[in-house]
């Protein structure tokens, strides 16, 4: 009996733990969001990183009085941008910025602090390509793996289609998933709106990888049903961009690339015929556009 | 706890419950991760409510994956996995429910937590709602409700199943970011769905297998022709209806043993007196065969 009781007291705590940390999660969602990817992505990465994420910490808390002004002055819509550049540049433009409200000894230990970041930013940047081939779900990171594929119709492609465009919008699909084969003539819609911004919608159909015949026969199909005529491409499902294609868990998912083939922002799970999806999208491709002409 | 031999089975039912929900879902550092298992295991159904989603699963759900199929638009039908499903039907019937169901351990254990308990003995007429739930939402409305290029929607996994957002929409959002951002109404709606059963299942014993689950309901339609069956020794049997009492899915065993609510738990073996009441598996007469050991 004394068993049974203990049994429901700790289900019910976990309950509602469960409870109160999803709530959170849903309330803080967007402001979140990116701070626990980075965390979960160092925990699966090695645990120098880990270190050298903490000495970063350190440097910041040493002045925190100082970084906390700097910080508040920060334009907060810039962040998504950043996600890919190195935190310490970010840090040194941040103080750049706001250099009139500090002495210029503030000024000095900031920059100074903002350059040890820089440099440890760099050796982690070092550390990532190794991380990304170990393990599977790094191969999510931050930049479209180095592939060599074709278009349905059978022309080449490689990672020089990021090149050619000031932004790449990337749609993962297949043929049997209905919210993605319903948002395809949206897609193309948006392709031919970015075509003046320099942007290419592009369509990775799972099904087509290593040129699946049945597969590219269908998903060209629903494409011509859905009056759909940007590119869609494939390759290998053995190559790390298959892995990183199949890797993707919710379809449809929708990435913004720069010209770099870098990730811009978070990846879009769900449809674009869906108002606020268009929305996140778009804001994506926005810091896509806006890095692209600081360049 | 008195001290009959009762069936080792019905002995250590929470044990067997507690394993087959771990086996269902033993790929445990998937939670962590915030990841799918995506290998070969996905292509078989599990026995029992179990979600696809679920970063642990080893298999498919079986109502879930009758939907995708019958939803697609290459198929109208599912021969697979009806196939499977009169295959676990007949060969353990509502068995499952009561011994490999993780949907029915969560609820039973929910059970334990100490409150008011209500009988569902004046609610009877809710149990035919489960086939309802089973003809309309996991068959008609994925196989005629559907686009113009043929394909519809798994209906009981986008609006209704519970264990879809506790094993897959919480643990997913927990660690994923994109899916935290992409919860929406729909979330919110099935969290309130869960929120109901969760409650639902301090007071009452079992209300989803008994009101709502289309597997229980598919299972329930083989119950009586399943090889697992209870039997019940009219000669041991005084007829003092203390089975019927111990019953907590409202089913009298002496009158009819093979009722398709009795999941088979076994707490009518725990009170009945004169050990009147065992598991029969197998084909055959009922009133002749020996199969259980006395």
């Amino acid at each position: 009996m004394k068993f049974n009781r203990v049994t429901a007291l700790s289900l019910s705590l976990v309950l509602a733990f469960s409870l109160a940390a999803c709530g959170q999660g849903a309330s803080s969602a967007s402001s979140a969001s990116s701070a626990s990817s980075s965390a979960s992505s160092a925990a699966a990465e090695s645990k120098t990183e880990e270190q050298l994420l903490a000495e970063e910490n350190e440097i910041l808390s040493a002045n925190d009085a100082l970084w906390e002004k700097v910080f508040s002055s920060m334009d907060k819509n810039v962040t998504e941008t950043t996600l890919s550049t190195n935190y310490g540049d970010f840090l040194l433009n941040a103080v750049e910025k706001a250099k009139d409200q500090f002495s210029d000894e503030e000024y000095k230990t900031l920059t100074a602090d903002a350059e040890k970041i820089r440099d440890i930013e760099n050796q982690i940047a070092a550390l990532a390509p190794a991380d990304a081939a170990a393990s599977g779900a790094a191969a999510q990171g931050t930049a479209f793996p180095k592939f060599e594929g074709s278009d349905l119709e059978g022309n080449p492609v490689d990672n020089s289609l990021f090149a050619g465009n000031a932004f790449t919008v990337v749609n993962f699909w297949f043929n049997g998933c209905k919210p993605c084969v319903e948002e395809l003539d949206d897609l193309n819609d948006l392709n031919e709106k970015v075509k003046a911004q320099g942007g290419e919608v592009v369509g990775i159909n799972t099904e087509t990888l290593d040129s699946n015949q049945q597969g590219i026969d269908a998903a060209k199909k629903l494409l011509a049903t859905k009056g759909a005529s940007y590119r869609n491409i494939y390759f290998a499902s053995g190559s790390e961009a298959g892995k990183f294609a199949l890797n993707i868990m919710a379809f449809p998912t929708t990435y913004v690339f720069d010209r770099d083939g870098n990730v811009v922002g978070q990846p879009l799970l769900g449809g674009i015929d869906k108002e606020e999806n268009l929305a996140a999208l778009q804001k994506n491709i926005d810091a896509a556009l806006a890095k692209d002409s600081a360049k | 706890m008195d001290k009959k031999k009762l069936n080792p089975l019905a002995r250590f039912r929470g044990f067997i419950q507690a394993g087959a929900t771990l086996l269902t879902n033993i790929h445990l550092p998937n939670f962590a991760k915030g990841t799918l298992y995506q290998g070969g295991g996905k292509y078989v159904c599990v026995p029992g409510l179990n979600c696809y989603s679920c970063p642990g699963a080893a298999g498919a759900c079986p109502v879930g994956a009758f939907q995708a199929v019958v939803g697609s638009s290459k198929f109208r039908f599912s021969y697979y996995i009806t196939g499977i499903l009169i295959l676990f039907g007949v060969l353990l019937g509502r068995f499952i429910c009561g011994f490999l169901c993780p949907f029915g351990w969560f609820q039973e254990l929910l059970h334990k937590i100490p409150s008011p308990k209500l009988s569902t003995k004046k609610l009877k007429p809710l149990r035919y709602l489960k086939y309802a739930v089973l003809l309309v939402m996991v068959v008609l409305l994925p196989l005629l409700a559907v686009n113009e290029l043929g394909m519809g929607d798994p209906f009981f996994c986008k609006y209704l199943c519970p264990q879809g957002v506790l094993e897959g929409a919480i643990p997913l959002s927990l660690t994923n970011a994109g899916i935290r951002a992409a919860l929406g109404k729909l979330f919110t709606w099935k969290a309130c769905i869960l929120l109901a059963v969760i409650v639902g299942s301090v007071v009452f014993y079992r209300p989803f297998c008994k009101w709502l689950c289309p597997l229980g309901a598919f299972y329930a339609l083989l119950n009586k022709v399943s090889l697992f069956q209870m039997r019940v020794d009219t000669h041991k049997c005084v007829s003092c209806g203390a089975c019927a009492k111990a019953c907590k899915m409202d089913v009298d065993i002496t009158k009819t043993p093979n009722h398709a609510e009795c999941i088979r738990c076994g707490m009518c073996m725990k009170a009945c007196p004169t050990d009147a009441i065992q598991y029969k598996f197998g084909l055959g007469d009922q009133s002749n065969t020996e199969t259980t050991k006395e």
